[in-house]
């Protein structure tokens, strides 16, 4: 019998809530949380909008010694993986040895951190930059503290993918959990608001400099003119399916296909890579596009890349041929974050048979024929959801979940 | 001795005392990683002016000959 990985645990912590009720009922209700970023100085940063987890203290989720030795990244991923545990009732000292591994993925890495340690450094000498900074920076650091905190001595790794980089920690989980782990905590988490992490995103030229914060972020629309940055994500505890039955787990869903391609370099005329994954995901679900019940776009509110999010649809499902979903319209794109979080709203979504609105858009462009849900939630029988998630420098990636049978 | 309680606090968060006297304790047994007391030296290099060698402190030594080490450091500091 095949080996196959369900997701059985969700923790959350968005700019829209924290926890899986808070965060669920706000997207369903439309309730943005973009709005300008209070620590950025108006007129010092070309970009001032943003989704800030407003209510996110550290030292409310975790020890003193830990917040101490954390970028607000990691400890927003520590949160978000105590909280999945919680959900999917796994208490790790139950399990084997080896059976829990850990695998994130991270864009930012501990750029908050980091910046406090430099200006130390700068302006009182290197005795005054901590120790800390050796361990908090890197972006392997969000998996190792959850690794040392839960005693996960299985299987364990970063992705470092920008958007994209969520799904392939999923689909690393997914392979491991095949190829025998018993379970895995994996998704991803950023913190990437401080001045110095939203600087390094600004080469992109794919932030929106609007300060109108209900209509900063407007992917597949007419007035689409980049994206809002923001901080957050999710964890998800991934299990093998026959474990989780036996032990009685509520289930969410399968994971059912994955696959990451790589743009052509630009000039080639080849086509970019995200249809290509999304036939891959396909395939490897052994899944038809009819049916797939939803799609939670990449929305990158860029027109180019939304005229190729949506011709990739368009071939792949026919014109309008699935429901679109883009509930990131009110954190902003958390990275790394943003893909997983989007996988846990997606089981969500099929949880309850509703796809969370869009906000702020109001008319999808012409050159974009995508059934975006937007304004209402839309009630519908799902089985199955696509995520996809792009990642600035080439990234595509799709991840495919369903009802567990 | 009260000072250097809060560094480690700082560095460290709430250090473990099960039914030990703090200061008689080393470090490595009140859950101070190396990574820790390295934090720990380096903050008492800024609180008290002194330059701690980086292999003085270790997880075997306790608080109380960390107060001693620091003491004598700051009289030949004052000397010098």
């Amino acid at each position: 019998m095949s080996r196959r990985a369900v997701v059985t645990g969700l923790g959350i912590v968005a700019p829209t809530g924290i926890g899986i009720d808070a965060y669920w009922a706000a997207t369903l209700a439309g309730k943005t949380a973009i709005r300008p970023v209070a620590h950025l100085a108006p007129g010092a940063y070309p970009v001032r909008l943003g989704g800030v987890v407003e209510d996110f203290v550290a030292e409310d989720h975790l020890p003193g010694g830990l917040v101490a030795q954390t970028d607000r990244w990691t400890a927003m991923g520590l949160t978000a993986a105590a909280m999945a545990l919680d959900d999917a009732g796994i208490d790790p000292p139950g399990l084997g040895r080896y059976d829990l591994g850990v695998v994130t993925g991270s864009s930012s890495g501990g750029n908050e951190f980091g910046q406090r340690e430099i200006q130390r450094l700068w302006a009182h000498g290197p005795r005054h930059v901590g120790a800390y900074q050796s361990i908090a920076w890197f972006y392997a650091a969000t998996t190792g503290q959850i690794s040392i905190r839960h005693g996960g001595r299985g299987p364990c790794g970063v992705f470092v993918a920008e958007q994209a980089a969520g799904l392939d920690a999923l689909g690393q989980a997914r392979r491991l959990v095949r190829s025998g782990s018993r379970a895995v905590l994996s998704g991803g988490t950023e913190a990437p608001m401080s001045p110095f992490a939203l600087v390094c995103q600004l080469p992109s030229g794919r932030l929106s400099r609007s300060d109108d914060a209900e209509r900063g972020y407007l992917p597949f629309d007419v007035a689409a003119s980049g994206h809002v940055p923001g901080e957050g994500g999710a964890m998800l505890m991934v299990e093998e399916r026959t474990a989780a039955h036996t032990r009685g787990a509520f289930v969410y869903g399968e994971i059912a296909g994955y696959a990451s391609t790589f743009d052509p370099r630009p000039g080639s005329g080849r086509p970019p890579g995200l249809r290509r994954a999304i036939d891959l995901a396909l395939a490897d679900a052994g899944m038809r596009p009819g049916e797939v019940d939803v799609v939670f776009a990449d929305a990158a509110a860029d027109p180019g890349l939304d005229r190729a999010e949506a011709a990739a649809l368009a071939a792949v499902f026919g014109p309008h041929g699935v429901p679109v979903a883009a509930p990131k319209t009110t954190t902003g794109r958390l990275y790394a974050g943003g893909s997983a979080l989007d996988v846990a709203t997606a089981l969500l979504a099929v949880r309850d048979s509703v796809i969370p609105p869009a906000t702020g858009v109001t008319e999808v462009s012409a050159d974009c024929p995508v059934d975006l849900v937007v304004g209402e939630p839309r009630a519908a029988t799902l089985r199955s959801a696509l995520v996809l998630a792009r990642g600035f420098g080439g990234f595509n990636s799709a991840l495919l979940v369903r009802i567990a049978e | 001795m009260d000072e250097l309680k809060a560094i480690i606090r700082q560095a460290a968060g709430e250090v473990e005392v099960r039914g030990r006297d703090f200061a008689d304790t080393a470090y490595a047994d009140l859950g101070c990683d190396s990574l820790v007391v390295l934090e720990v030296s380096a903050r008492i290099g800024q609180s008290f002016g002194v330059s701690l060698p980086d292999d003085e402190l270790t997880g075997q030594t306790t608080p109380a000959e960390t107060v001693r080490l620091v003491n004598r450091l700051r009289t030949t500091t004052a000397q010098t």
